[in-house]
């Protein structure tokens, strides 16, 4: 089931940010990046505390690609402050999380966090 | 959904021959012991087994009894290593020389004799994957005792140039041991013109049974070395345990076929590299890790920059392959051959292995390079780049 949800998340590109296409002037942008050469950057549209949309650029196992997909997937509509309430998204009954992959996690958390820190630092 | 197998570097099925050959022997009388030949059961089994070792001999142009039967080239590596420098280094001759591009096989047994108080110096490879004969001749010295280097590199196809090797070893009354796991059977090898002291020999690589290996060892240059193991007299007391009749008809069964096959096989592999690369050609961040003019064409190893492995081969789904490096796995080291070519962490986490064999059509090879191709551009595409 749950290398099931790897696979279908893996494969999803719906809210990949397209670096050609997409304009971004109105996204704020969290990055994340660990030793091993992944990296996540977050694109979150944020309205009135709310997330309106969401996109992501990833780069790394399919792990990180699939979990990232998933998260994005499921933050558009929620509010801003409710984002790192990473229990709430299930990520670990949906997605198929190795022992010794449960660090893409903390790397995710890092780029959400990147994000509202940007969003606070437009904001002041 | 239909899997295409590319994965002939890592081991090979068996050839339909073979298979026969196994399945014949092991339904035949010949299960006696090949030890016990006051009986008939056993001198069945001691015939064919001789008739075996022939086989094997003969495709590398060195005498039957030369030949001792282990259980694949890392025995083989061990054995040929621990065996000659344990009875053969004297208080003036007491070094290695090995490279950081070998097997772990024989890097760790090498690594073992230094903690025993050998020296070792383990040279490194060119930007082509293979050592520089003029490297090794810089390196060797009176104290030098053995040299052990690969043939064919198993994780990019760069191949030594085992001749002038031997040569150099021999002029300087130096051990050569050679890691023939990936060369055997697919190039030529003569034992005798190169000056080889000792081959490990493997015969999964070339569509044999695992499990099933054998080292040459030169009568006349180094005769005796120390076992690894005790425990009986077979295999001249250098190789104790009973030994696996039908495994070793099948190795010298699959001997027998790459003899006859060779220069046929070569031929395909080539073809099926150069369809693979034709079809990548222009692909961003593309690199080949070896040489083409100096390198086996069944082992392609490609980088691409940026990427991660793991990620290309998920996407292909469809194509049995190995990731170059293994750094992506958390728990091992990266490719120790790659970074010793000097390749940059972002090559060689993006590195892919692809290896073709006699069973892979040209389509296989186109297919598998149009996945390759659509994979490279969907990643760069998740990671944002053109």
């Amino acid at each position: 089931m749950t290398q099931d949800s790897t696979r279908h998340y893996f494969d999803k590109e719906e809210h990949v940010y397209d670096a050609c296409g997409d304009q971004h002037s109105n996204y704020i942008l969290g990055t994340a990046s660990n030793p091993l050469g992944m990296q996540i950057n977050l694109y979150f549209k944020v309205e009135e505390g709310t997330i309106t949309d969401a996109k992501y650029n990833v780069n790394g196992c399919p792990t990180l690609v699939a979990i990232t997909a998933y998260y994005v997937e499921k933050v558009i509509g929620r509010d801003l402050e409710d984002c790192t309430d990473f229990k709430a998204f299930a990520i670990h009954e949906i997605i198929d999380l190795p022992k010794n992959r449960m660090d893409r996690i903390l790397l995710l958390e890092n780029a959400v966090n990147a994000c509202i820190d940007q969003k606070e630092t437009e904001v002041k | 959904m239909q899997q295409i197998y590319l994965d002939y570097a890592s081991t090979t099925p068996l050839a339909e021959e073979v298979v026969a050959e196994m399945g014949a022997l092991m339904n035949n009388s010949s299960y006696g012991n090949p030890s016990a030949t006051d009986h008939f059961f056993g001198k069945q089994a001691h015939e064919l087994i001789e008739n075996a070792r022939l086989e094997v001999a003969s495709l590398i142009n060195s005498l039957p009894d030369e030949i001792i039967w282990t259980s694949g080239a890392t025995e083989a590596n061990n054995l040929a290593i621990l065996g000659l420098s344990r009875f053969k280094a004297t208080d003036s001759k007491r070094q290695i020389i090995s490279s950081f591009a070998e097997h772990k096989s024989v890097i760790e047994p090498c690594k073992q004799l230094e903690k025993e108080g050998l020296e070792l110096l383990l040279l490194s490879p060119n930007t082509n994957g293979s050592i520089d004969i003029n490297e090794l001749e810089k390196a060797i010295s009176e104290k030098t005792l053995l040299v052990s280097l690969m043939h064919i590199n198993n994780e990019i196809g760069s191949i030594n140039d085992i001749r002038s090797m031997g040569h150099v070893c021999r002029k300087s009354n130096i051990f050569f041991h050679v890691d023939a796991a990936q060369g055997i059977g697919k190039l030529p090898i003569d034992v005798k013109d190169c000056n080889i002291d000792l081959m490990s020999l493997s015969a999964h690589k070339i569509y044999g049974p695992k499990g099933i290996g054998a080292l040459f060892i030169d009568k006349e240059s180094v005769g005796r070395i120390e076992p690894i193991l005790s425990g009986g007299g077979q295999e001249r007391a250098l190789r104790p345990g009973t030994l696996a009749t039908h495994q070793i008809g099948g190795m010298a069964r699959a001997y027998r076929i790459a003899k006859d096959k060779m220069a046929d096989d070569h031929d395909h592999l080539m073809a099926c590299r150069t369809v693979f690369l034709d079809n990548c050609k222009g692909l961003t961040g593309m690199q080949v890790n070896s040489n083409p003019d100096h390198a086996f064409p069944g082992i392609l190893s490609i980088s691409t920059k940026g990427l991660h492995a793991e990620s290309i081969i998920y996407d292909m789904r469809t194509i049995a392959v190995s990731k170059g490096s293994a750094c992506t796995s958390d728990s091992e080291e990266p490719s120790h051959v790659l970074k010793a070519m000097g390749l940059s962490q972002d090559c060689i986490n993006g590195t892919v292995r692809f290896s073709f064999g006699r069973n892979t059509t040209l389509e296989d090879a186109q297919f598998a390079s149009e996945l390759y191709r659509n994979s490279v551009n969907r990643l760069n595409h998740l990671r944002g780049i053109k």
